[in-house]
């Protein structure tokens, strides 16, 4: 229903009476200009409050509206409201004859009166400025809800891109170890011509036979050049996973970082409170409104326009605070607040690196390095390289192999501890999320 | 034959013409022509003073008319000396206003004079006849009634500025009497021919104006618009050019931007600058509430915060520039700036969109800004060419500002274009005082159309004959309304406002006046609040 509030055409209607009756008494003007003044100032009462209320009631139902900008229409109503005031009443009364001093003064009162009515509409326009703001709030509430829904959806992708990756280069180091593994149950056999074998005949027998030496250069050969192939194909696959988890950490997780960051700033800018806060100054601008104008029958129609107006400012609140527990309930723990495990799961699949790892340290590369790296063996080798000149030049190939032996094993326990490394880095970030 | 004097019956008086002020406070008469032959030349009354007492009895706005017609310098003064007995040669004491002073003058009275030489009549005793023409067109008599008293009382008298007289055709036309003014002094010297060469050198000087000597500090304003524009964007191509030279070393090509999601391509341009090319204002997206702009092209993009402190500091030289130079500035933006080593990621249309952030370190607008942002320090940074402009921006005037501070004001926003500011300065009420009644509408804004055809009015005319525009000189403050001398309504104080339009004439700048400009404008203010033209000044310069 249109508002339509007229108890100040009532009270202007009630002021003509004394007015005329001085008027009258005082022979301020003939008889029929008074008579036709008071029609006239009768006529312009009802038309100016018909005119006023249309404009209050177009206030309140783009109070309503979902657009975004009533600020500068409820400033534009001001604007035509303002001369209607003086066309309506003084205006209309000076085309009118000559009027009486008291029918000019009636003009000039009312134009006081609603010069502070307009004034205190100003604050309508504050209220209308935090109606707008409300609306904005919401916008970018939701469109800030959905973007993160579409940011995480892609460093979730990004993630499970790089995850990929280095599931299958660990894959592949687990598969190097196990076959490494193999390879030393292998040369470390008591029988048939393992490396190990010939290598215990070579200290125990007093004089190593040709073919012993022969046998345990060749086979210490086999073991550097299968090793060398094991440390590079471990150097290169960690590198491969150093790269990966570089460009995820680099990228993935400062991207993330920098979600969190943003959201944050973002709450302190368009947190809850704010809006609340928004909303009362509204209402507060709306009070202002019923105070600043002077005359009760203005008060008494600005009172209720003031509480439709309120109504439809805590409606688009109510908005407001929908948008805003919908933010709350799809990004809280994730781009706010700590982080629950299962989102730091889904950002770095923190569950199964830590079972990869579990698995990796179940193989037990160092101890499967160890059968290789035997330095009693090598100790021993070098003391019988010693004592003969016939058979140094013979054994000291075999501890040029050991010590190339030795030496592909550090770079694989390198390249292992590096990896290791990484994984704690892994873990680490992983923490600093929290 | 001999020079013959006799005085005139029933003519004794000051010898002075006045207008009546009735709406002055306090109320007086204006004089507005001091005859050649009274005892108060001389003796310190000045045309346009106000006589509001004489021999100590102020002169009553009540009084009735006949009264006030009798009043000095009126029709009837000859019958209020002669009801009064008085004589000639009697001492007449006159409490006289000028300008914020209260004066004493004393004076005499006298009766009018006719000059015979046989039967015929001269204007003074050294002459000349009053109906001789000497070759001229027209008698001496009616030449001095109207060339010289009618032009004087019309002139000196501050009339025309009242009115919208053009001074410059009339001073062409008082000019036209300099070849009988010379004739009169040489042919007929004497005490007469002295006070018209007077009278004409005096009517001469205030039509030809105040003279001004304007520097070209003065009249900078002048070169708002194109001149300065010209100016500033031949500072801002060289500055531009000269800051890409400076950062040759360390620039990089912008496209094909690097890949924001691999670090090490990242890793490789971080810390490098790049010129991008030109941005519209389409090239923003939201994030969270803040505006950034977007610069897309081969293999990626990049995002500049647009509220960034060093963009911000760009759109305050930019927003200076529009003040100082030239209002219409392009909103296409070239910027240069270091690529930070992190990524971003935006989102337009629910697509993800991942580029590097840019810090901006130098931002043009079109050709016509440059400014270098690269000093962090500098909190603001001038646009190229700033340096070498006059300062035209001026704060608004305090609320405490006096009238011909705020004509000023107002003034140098017509000069500098800025119409909102100018249009804040017209009240917004409409007081006036008619007919021994006040008057008091509180909503009479000046309406908008009026407004803006004053304003296209007036910039054509700032722009065009009027060079300069200056308050020169305010009256005092008086009450035309008190508080709630009608229900409600604040006290209205008014005041009047001279100014003066300057223009160039004969190689020399003078003040003028004529029906396009308004001279004398009226301000009020309500209850001691901040001055404002009012409702009958609502003009545009």
């Amino acid at each position: 229903m249109a508002f339509d509030s007229r108890f100040r055409e009532k009270e202007l209607l009630l002021r003509l009476d004394p007015l005329f009756a001085e008027a009258e008494a005082k022979a301020s003007a003939p008889p029929a200009q008074l008579k036709m003044d008071r029609f006239v100032l009768t006529q312009a009462c009802k038309d100016y409050v018909t005119t006023r209320n249309f404009h209050l009631d177009l206030m309140l139902r783009q109070l309503e509206t979902a657009v975004i900008d009533i600020e500068n229409p409820f400033k534009t109503q001001l604007t035509e409201l303002t001369p209607f005031v003086g066309r309506t009443f003084a205006e209309r009364i000076k085309n009118n004859g000559k009027p009486s001093p008291q029918a000019d003064l009636f003009c000039m009162r009312v134009e006081i009166e609603e010069a502070a009515f307009l004034a205190g509409m100003k604050r309508v326009v504050e209220a209308a400025a935090k109606r707008d703001y409300l609306l904005r709030y919401e916008k970018i509430l939701k469109k800030h809800t959905e973007d993160l829904e579409v940011r995480w959806k892609s460093v979730v992708a990004q993630h499970a891109s790089y995850d990929a990756s280095e599931k299958r280069i660990v894959e592949e180091i687990e598969r190097i170890i196990a076959e490494a593994a193999a390879e030393a149950a292998a040369q470390t056999s008591p029988r048939g011509e393992s490396y190990m074998r010939y290598l215990d005949i070579l200290l125990t027998a007093p004089i190593p036979l040709p073919e012993t030496l022969s046998m345990a250069r060749t086979l210490a050969k086999g073991a550097v050049g299968y090793w060398r192939k094991v440390s590079d194909q471990f150097s290169y696959r960690q590198s491969l996973f150093k790269d990966a988890y570089k460009s995820e950490v680099g990228t993935t997780l400062v991207l993330f970082k920098d979600f969190r960051s943003e959201t944050r700033r973002f709450i302190d800018e368009y947190s809850y409170e704010k809006a609340q806060k928004e909303c009362d100054a509204g209402e507060a601008a709306l009070e202002q409104l019923v105070v600043a104008s002077p005359a009760p029958g203005q008060k008494e129609d600005l009172r209720l326009f003031v509480n439709e107006a309120r109504l439809r400012l805590r409606e688009r609140f109510n908005q407001s605070k929908w948008a805003w527990d919908d933010f709350v309930r799809k990004h809280d723990k994730k781009f706010f607040g700590p982080i629950v495990p299962h989102i730091k799961d889904e950002l770095l699949s923190t569950s199964a690196w830590q079972e990869r790892k579990r698995s990796m340290q179940h193989m037990n590369l160092h101890a499967l390095l160890k059968v290789w790296r035997d330095d009693n063996r090598h100790l021993k080798l070098v003391e019988i390289a010693n004592q003969g000149s016939e058979v140094k030049q013979l054994v000291g190939y075999i501890v040029e192999e050991m010590v190339a032996l030795k030496s592909a094993l550090d770079a694989t326990i390198t390249a292992a501890i590096e990896l290791e490394r990484l994984n704690e880095a892994r873990e680490q970030d992983a923490r600093s999320l929290e | 034959m001999p020079i013959t004097t006799r005085t005139v019956d029933g003519t004794l008086s000051c010898r002075v013409r006045t207008t009546e002020m009735a709406d002055a406070h306090p109320y007086g008469f204006r004089v507005g022509w001091i005859h050649w032959d009274s005892p108060f030349r001389g003796a310190g009354l000045k045309i346009e003073d106000r006589i509001v007492a004489v021999n100590g009895i102020a002169c009553d706005r009540n009084a009735n008319r006949a009264d006030r017609d009798a009043a000095i310098g009126q029709m009837a003064e000859p019958r209020r000396w002669a009801q009064a007995g008085a004589q000639e040669g009697d001492v007449v004491v006159l409490d006289v206003k000028r300008d914020r002073e209260l004066l004493t003058i004393r004076g005499s009275l006298a009766a009018e004079r006719q000059w015979l030489d046989g039967s015929d009549k001269l204007m003074s005793a050294t002459g000349p006849q009053r109906s001789a023409r000497d070759g001229f067109v027209a008698t001496w008599a009616s030449w001095y009634e109207q060339r010289i008293i009618d032009a004087g009382w019309k002139i000196l008298d501050g009339s025309w500025r009242r009115s919208r007289l053009n001074t410059r055709t009339e001073l062409q036309y008082h000019r036209e009497s300099a070849a009988r003014v010379a004739y009169l002094v040489e042919k007929y010297p004497g005490e007469f021919a002295d006070s018209v060469a007077a009278d004409y050198r005096a009517i001469e000087e205030c039509l030809a104006g105040r003279r001004y000597e304007l520097t070209d500090a003065d009249l900078e304003w002048r070169l708002l618009g194109e001149v300065r524009a010209a100016r500033v964007r031949q500072a801002a191509q060289a500055a531009r050019a000269s800051f890409l030279e400076r950062i040759a070393a360390e620039r990089i090509e912008a496209f094909p931007a690097a890949d924001a999601l691999n670090s090490e391509a990242r890793a490789a341009v971080a810390g490098k600058v790049v010129v991008l090319p030109d941005l519209e204002a389409d090239n923003w997206c939201m994030s969270a509430g803040k505006p950034w702009i977007l610069a897309a092209g081969k293999g990626g993009r990049y995002f500049i915060s647009v509220e960034s402190p060093p963009l911000h500091r760009f759109f305050v030289a930019k927003h200076r520039y529009s003040r100082s130079v030239q209002a219409g500035v392009t909103d296409q933006l070239s910027l240069i700036g270091r690529i930070r080593p992190d990524p971003k990621m935006f989102v337009r249309e629910s697509s993800p969109l991942p580029g590097l952030e840019l810090h901006p370190i130098a931002v043009s607008a079109g050709d016509d800004v440059f400014v270098d942002l690269s000093d962090e320090a500098d909190a603001m940074p001038r646009f190229a060419g700033e340096e070498t402009l006059v300062n035209l921006i001026v704060p608004p005037p305090a609320d405490d500002a006096s009238p011909i501070e705020v004509m000023n004001a107002f003034f140098h926003c017509l000069k500098i274009g800025e119409e909102d500011d100018w249009r804040a300065f017209f009240a917004s009420w409409d007081a006036s005082r008619w007919d021994g009644r006040v008057y008091f509408y509180a909503l009479r804004g000046a309406d908008d159309h009026v407004l803006t055809n004053e304003w296209v009015r007036a910039r054509r005319l700032i722009d065009g004959k009027v060079l300069e525009v200056r308050a020169v000189w305010e009256t005092e403050v008086e009450l035309l309304l008190s508080a709630n001398d009608i229900e409600g309504a604040p006290s209205v104080e008014q005041v009047f406002v001279e100014v003066d339009h300057v223009g160039l004439f004969d190689g020399e700048q003078r003040a003028f006046a004529d029906a396009s400009v308004n001279r004398m404008w009226t301000l009020q203010r309500l209850d001691g609040g901040p001055w404002r033209i009012a409702a009958n000044s609502r003009n545009g310069i």
